[in-house]
């Protein structure tokens, strides 16, 4: 019989994990979207957001929600420089241009987990956070996990947020003409290099704070990244890639899949329930659950 | 055609260049004479890779043991003279393909014997070319019961297998008082945790207690589900087996969803600075198993005097204290050492001398700082050291571990049933 | 023989003692450096082969196939179930590796390759994913536990076999492997109207379709081959390594390899396999030689990656043909430069 405890419980936890991948799935849909870019370095962004929430937060009484901002900046600025690089091997006369950007990512996510590695050697450091510990409990429904559910409403929030920016203002708009035809936009005097380095850094800003959360909610490891990696591929393939508002639901629908199979099913059978989705969802409706992702070669 | 022409040349210098610089490499690799004045141990262990927290451990060890003996006695003294040790590492890089060839490499370097891999997946490929080259071999970390089970003949281990020491832990926490009457089993699935869980849940149900649930899963799995469930069953302990970064995420998702079971016991490494890095508040009242820690009453003997001697010598030497990975790979070495002495034979040893050491080594008994070692010659446990005794331990407010089990070696009451997380 | 023969009148020196020395060196290098030295040779064929079957799919037919390791782990674990769950000599299991990364392939073809682009390598990576998950709790593979193999004499046709199946023996079957999936793609791919046919399907498939090419058909034929090679040198690699887990055969790791070795040798060359699986295959193997034993040589590879990528995108075989010179790279820089123009 299923018990009805157990049950509320598990559905608040699949859609708090659902909230964490959904602060990882705004910004890599958003890169993909506008940029093109299938950015195999996402997970690292992940992985070194959590390393500098480590080293951040004793430096402000042992809380790493106080990292975030300086996350925020450094990680924009270091995003908005690596655009132009990604820009460049992707376009020009040179072959395979969505390879080239392919290995690009994967030749910097290899950087970026070797050179924390090498820095601060293999072990699990914590993100420490006295604002957000334990678990609010509703009676009759469950317990909500604090740090969970800020989480959430972070990921939440940032895709409004980019919304927003993305269809009421005018550097939005810039961006999308620039997704919707490069050399048209080009001609209509947009900065694409600028516009797109905005992008790209937003994209990595809100993938480096994730990272901070992620940290606090688990914990810093210089190997995490692959593991983010492939959830935000999750994400984007169930979400249609480039469609920002299907990330909410492919949230959803990868919280809820992964912690009913490890309850009700098996523990053992989630990651392969996961991977066996995403490749149907692929092989049945490329543009996503919903339909209305971009159809991009 | 001429572009086919390009490709052709292009193809032989390249092919060539190559070719010669590892022909030159290979030259260079050849040049160990055959006259020596020292022991010399190859170690394979992984220096790099996902592993390599535990391969540094045990380079520790190793090392530490090569240091002490040249530095205090000199090296080891065969016929009155002494000859010193030293230790050539090569890189397995956390998998068994580069695990074998790192082999193959202090093989083909002349290694007198070899000091084995962390963990069991490289291990298990370094030890079918220790059994082809008839290479002495003693790993002082590896725990799956599976290689003992191949019975290879040239590879020996310090350490118990988990299977000892997941179930003689679970058996001392489960007479702490009071006596629980449920447990909670769970186990990351990979070969070490999985035998660790297993052999928890054996203990349990040998010991006639209720085994709510056993549940295995994959390492990168969210842990609020598994605590959910564990949560539901409501079990008096919880026993996990895993590595370090599966406990942080345990504790860290009980914590959020307020999951207070009486304790929680988990294999491997929970006294590590991993471990209480990674878990931060959430690390105190962990209990954990080990065979050895630095305020065990043991006796010494050869090398260090003492358990404290050996952690004093370990924070002198890297500023840490070691736990039982690293004293079983330094006992690994005092295993050699007086199998040496025995053997009688000074440097360079020959094959004939490899082969009369394995059989010292399977009669040898010698005491150390790290319990008394001596190898099975029969059954399941073939070859490894399943003399030492497995303590149950628990982590005190500042982190650090007290024996509070089994009972003849206790040296501190335990913290039990431990507070919930919102009274610590 | 189709094709005329190569002149090699232009190679410096007399270019027969080229051949005869590399032939010479190939065919002696076991037994000059040494069981070591061997496996380190051995590592680098099986590497060259297994970029090599990569670059077929992804470098000539222009798929980029993100989950062709799962190939090589199928082989691995074909061999490995024969051998260790049924006792069946290793040929058997070489032959088994051969049918079901057949019929695996052909399966996942049909569906999978009316992809294209990213969503072909997110879908062929997905798939790799669930083989790992799936062997991992299947009872016959071992499950988490993994499959050892055995090695006796025996163990190779069935009958005792007069030599030590050991190093040499390896490495002159990875040796026999890399020179025949060699000689294939320089056959189907340089020589035969095959390759023609890929090669229009890559550079645009509509075009190819008007020219009658059925690029179904082709694209299939690729795809199966490319595993297939995959899956014969995983059935050796599993008796050479002798345990086999999914963690390990399985690994993403082992297509990321051959993804970078293709490209930093060069895609779609019959030659740039070779370059690039000797530099990254010595570089992992051997950093620890040369770098002393750190986790230094990550980085370095990632930072090798990008600029390869960056400013010599046909990799090391473009710089050695004088494809890539000094002005294109500082034309490169000049245009990169330009991109940073932000304000």
């Amino acid at each position: 019989m299923v018990d009805l405890g157990l049950f509320t419980q598990i559905v608040i936890n699949g859609l708090l994990l659902g909230g964490i991948y959904v602060t990882i799935g705004v910004g890599f849909s958003l890169a993909f979207g506008v940029l093109e870019v299938v950015d195999f370095a996402v997970g690292e962004y992940v992985m070194v957001g959590a390393f500098m929430g480590a080293v951040l937060a004793p430096l402000f009484g042992a809380e790493g929600v106080f990292a975030i901002p300086i996350v925020l900046v450094v990680f924009f600025g270091v995003g908005a420089l690596i655009q132009p690089l990604i820009h460049h091997v992707t376009t020009g006369d040179r072959p395979h241009p969505l390879l080239m950007g392919l290995v690009f990512t994967f030749g910097l996510a290899t950087f970026l987990r070797g050179s924390v590695l090498t820095i601060f050697g293999p072990n699990n450091q914590d993100v420490p956070s006295s604002l957000l510990t334990g678990g609010v409990t509703v009676p009759g429904v469950g317990t909500f996990p604090v740090v969970r559910t800020v989480t959430a409403v972070f990921g939440v929030t940032a895709l409004l947020v980019f919304m927003y920016y993305l269809y009421r203002t005018r550097g939005g708009m810039a961006i999308r003409a620039i997704a919707e035809d490069r050399t048209n936009a080009r001609l209509m005097g947009i900065n694409i290099n600028r516009y797109q380095s905005i992008a790209y850094g937003a994209y990595a800003a809100l993938t480096g704070s994730a990272g901070v959360f992620i940290g606090m909610i688990f914990t810093a490891n210089p190997g995490m990244g692959l593991q983010y990696t492939a959830f935000a591929f999750f994400m984007v393939v169930l979400a249609g890639m480039g469609y920002l508002p299907g990330v909410i639901l492919a949230g959803i629908v990868l919280g809820l899949t992964q912690s009913f199979t490890a309850v009700y099913i098996s523990g053992n059978l989630v990651l392969l329930v996961l991977f066996a989705i995403i490749y149907v969802v692929l092989l049945v409706s490329p543009a996503g659950i919903l339909g209305k992702g971009e159809w991009a070669t | 055609m001429t572009r086919k022409h390009g490709d052709r040349r292009t193809f032989l210098k390249g092919v060539g260049g190559a070719a010669t610089a590892v022909g030159l490499a290979g030259c260079a690799g050849l040049g160990g004479g055959s006259e020596r004045d020292f022991f010399k141990l190859g170690a394979v262990t992984s220096l790099s890779g996902d592993l390599r927290f535990g391969g540094g451990v045990t380079q520790r060890g190793y090392d530490l043991w090569a240091d002490t003996i040249n530095r205090e006695q000199g090296g080891i003294e065969i016929d009155g003279e002494t000859y010193e040790v030293e230790i050539e590492y090569a890189d397995a890089q956390s998998n068994p393909s580069a695990g074998a060839d790192a082999a193959s490499q202090m093989i083909n370097d002349g290694a007198d014997a070899v000091l084995g891999p962390y963990s069991s997946n490289v291990t298990l490929a370094v030890c079918p070319i220790m059994e082809q080259n008839s290479m002495p071999h003693i790993t002082g970390s590896a725990e799956s019961p599976q290689i003992w089970q191949e019975g290879y003949e040239y590879s020996f281990g310090t350490i118990p297998t988990v299977s000892i020491i997941g179930n003689e832990a679970t058996s001392a926490l489960l007479n702490l008082d009071p006596q629980p009457d449920s447990v909670y089993v769970t186990a990351v699935n990979e070969p070490f945790s999985v035998a660790t869980g297993e052999s928890m849940r054996a203990a349990a149900e040998e010991a006639g207690i209720t085994v709510e649930n056993y549940e295995e899963f994959p390492r990168d799995t969210d842990y609020t589900n598994v605590v959910s469930a564990a949560q539901d069953a409501d079990p008096d302990l919880h026993l996990h087996g895993g590595h370090i970064g599966s406990h942080v995420n345990l504790v860290n998702a009980a914590e959020q969803l307020g999951y207070n079971p009486d304790g929680f016991l988990m294999h491997y490494g929970v006294n590590t600075g991993s471990y209480k890095d990674g878990a931060g508040a959430q690390g105190p009242y962990t209990f954990g198993a080990t065979v050895w820690i630095p305020s065990v009453d043991r006796s010494g003997g050869a090398l260090f005097d003492s358990p404290q001697a050996y952690a004093d010598a370990s924070e002198a030497a890297y500023g840490s204290a070691p736990d039982y990975t690293q004293a079983g790979s330094t006992a690994a070495g005092v295993v050699f050492q007086e199998a040496f002495k025995e053997l009688g034979s000074a440097p360079p040893l020959t094959q004939d001398d490899k082969d009369e050491l394995i059989g010292i080594l399977e009669e040898i008994e010698v005491n150390t700082f790290y319990g008394d070692v001596a190898f099975e010659t029969e059954g399941e446990y073939f070859h490894n050291n399943i003399n030492t005794q497995t303590l149950l331990i628990q982590l005190g407010e500042d982190g650090s571990p007290s024996i509070v089990g089994p009972e003849e070696a206790a040296t501190d009451e335990a913290n039990y049933p431990v507070p919930a997380w919102d009274e610590r | 023989m189709s094709g005329p023969v190569p002149s090699l009148d232009r190679l410096p020196g007399e270019p027969r003692y080229w051949y005869a020395g590399l032939a010479v060196l190939l065919v002696a290098w076991p037994l000059l450096f040494g069981a070591f030295w061997a496996r380190i040779g051995l590592g680098a064929l099986m590497w060259i082969g297994l970029a090599q079957s990569w670059n077929m799919i992804g470098g000539y037919a222009g798929y980029l196939d993100f989950g062709h390791g799962a190939y090589f782990g199928i082989g691995a674990f074909a061999a490995a179930v024969a051998m260790a769950q049924f006792g069946y000599p290793f040929l058997v299991g070489f032959g088994l590796a051969i049918l079901v990364s057949t019929v695996v392939a052909y399966l996942v073809a049909v569906p999978t390759l009316r992809l294209t682009g990213a969503y072909f390598a997110i879908a062929t990576w997905a798939f790799a994913e669930s083989i790992k998950q799936a062997a991992l709790v299947t009872g016959i593979t071992g499950g988490t536990f993994g499959l050892s193999l055995p090695r006796s004499p025996e163990t190779f046709i069935g009958v005792p076999v007069p030599f030590e199946i050991a190093e040499t023996f390896f490495y002159y079957a990875m040796l026999v492997l890399c020179l025949a999936t060699m000689a294939l793609t320089y056959y189907l791919f340089e020589r035969h109207e095959f390759g023609y046919r890929v090669k229009a399907l890559r550079d645009d498939q509509d075009a190819a379709e008007s020219l009658g090419i059925d690029t179904t058909r082709v694209k299939r034929q690729v795809y199966v081959l490319s595993c297939v090679v995959a899956a014969v040198f995983g059935s050796v690699h599993a008796w050479y390594i002798v345990y086999v887990h999914p963690n390990d055969v399985l690994a993403p790791i082992i297509t990321d390899r051959m993804v970078i070795m293709a490209l930093l040798g060069g895609l779609g060359t019959l030659t740039g396999p070779i370059a690039g699986g000797l530099l990254v295959f010595l570089l992992e193997r051997l950093s620890s030689v040369f770098l002393g034993s750190t986790t230094f040589y990550l980085p370095l590879i990632g930072i090798l990656i990008m600029v390869t990528v960056l400013f010599a995108p046909s990799g090391i075989i473009g710089i050695l043909r004088g494809e890539v010179d000094r002005d294109d790279v500082r034309k490169n820089v000049k245009e990169l430069g330009e991109k940073f123009d932000l304000l």
